[in-house]
């Protein structure tokens, strides 16, 4: 089983969403659609280390461009390793989740 | 990779923040920080922009510093352990190179500890580096007794020699003073002293 931690696997799963166009400020644009905060790119690019590290992705490099003032975009891709860390992080998710249901009023357990 | 001539970005805190770019992708970090530079501006002003820059430059100080210790403390540990292997490599070469500056460094403190010793008497008179004691050590009775001669022919031969005293230490003997003989014990003689000793009261 692969370990992943909760930010790890937010931005796993916005590289999966964003597919060919992941990149910095699009990662960070989509976590915060997808948790409504914003974080600064110190602690996402130490999430990529970690990802590259763990080889959950695998990076690429663009064109350089003016508004980037003149540096390239690193995009970052899912490898079969992380697809499957992503698989397992949502198995373990629905199993950990079944039969929950949501209460409207907190019932008192013993 | 300079920033371009176009880019907004004040440079101080971009300075730093590509100086401190721990991890491996700095150029996709910076470039990231640029491209969102301008939409931030636009949406919640300029100072809260570079506010927002400089709050990326400070949170990545502890970051880089402790990677800098670890990897510091890392490289230190394997330079310890191939000195400890060369060593271990080359017994005799290392036994000679290893004494000789066990014996070096020990003969220097002991040299610099004596001199320290020899230096510090009678620090507090005026001119204290101007003042020279003559002593001729004999081995055989322990005395260190020189000629009373010795004191006014060095006046007169040496111009270096500003002026004299001499001391003597007859211990007990009889002392005339104004027609009174009297018995003394443990005298000592000595002239001129005050002239070039003043002691302080």
């Amino acid at each position: 089983m692969i370990e992943l931690t909760k930010l790890e696997e937010i931005v796993l799963i916005a590289i999966w969403n964003l597919r060919e166009d992941a990149y910095g400020v699009s990662i960070k644009k989509k976590v915060h659609e997808l948790t409504g905060k914003e974080y600064f790119y110190n602690t996402l690019y130490t999430i990529f280390d970690q990802l590259i590290r763990k080889e959950f992705i695998i990076k690429g490099f663009g064109e350089p461009t003016a508004v980037r003032g003149g540096k390239r975009k690193v995009f970052f891709r899912l490898t079969k390793k992380g697809q499957w860390a992503l698989n397992d992080a949502f198995e373990r998710q629905c199993r950990i989740w079944a039969g929950f249901v949501k209460e409207t009023f907190f019932r008192e357990t013993v | 990779m300079k920033p371009s001539p176009g880019s907004k970005i004040p440079k101080l805190p971009y300075w730093i923040l590509r100086k401190l770019a721990f991890h491996s992708l700095p150029e996709g970090y910076s470039g990231d920080i640029e491209e969102e530079y301008e939409e931030r501006v636009r949406n919640f002003g300029k100072r809260n922009t570079i506010a927002w820059v400089w709050i990326h430059a400070l949170t990545a100080l502890p970051g880089a510093l402790k990677y800098k210790f670890v990897w510091g403390v890392i490289m230190m540990k394997n330079y310890l352990k191939i000195a400890l292997r060369n060593i271990r490599k080359n017994k005799g070469y290392s036994f000679f190179n290893i004494t000789g500056l066990i014996i070096g460094m020990g003969c220097c403190l002991f040299i610099g500890l004596y001199s320290q010793y020899e230096m510090s008497f009678d620090k507090f008179h005026e001119n204290s580096d101007r003042i020279y004691r003559i002593n001729l050590v004999s081995n055989q009775t322990g005395g260190v007794t020189t000629a009373p001669a010795l004191a006014p022919a060095m006046k007169n031969d040496f111009p270096e020699v500003e002026n004299i005293a001499q001391m003597y230490d007859p211990g007990n003997s009889l002392i005339k003073l104004d027609n009174n003989i009297s018995f003394k014990t443990k005298v000592i003689y000595a002239s001129k002293f005050s002239k070039f000793l003043p002691f302080p009261s």
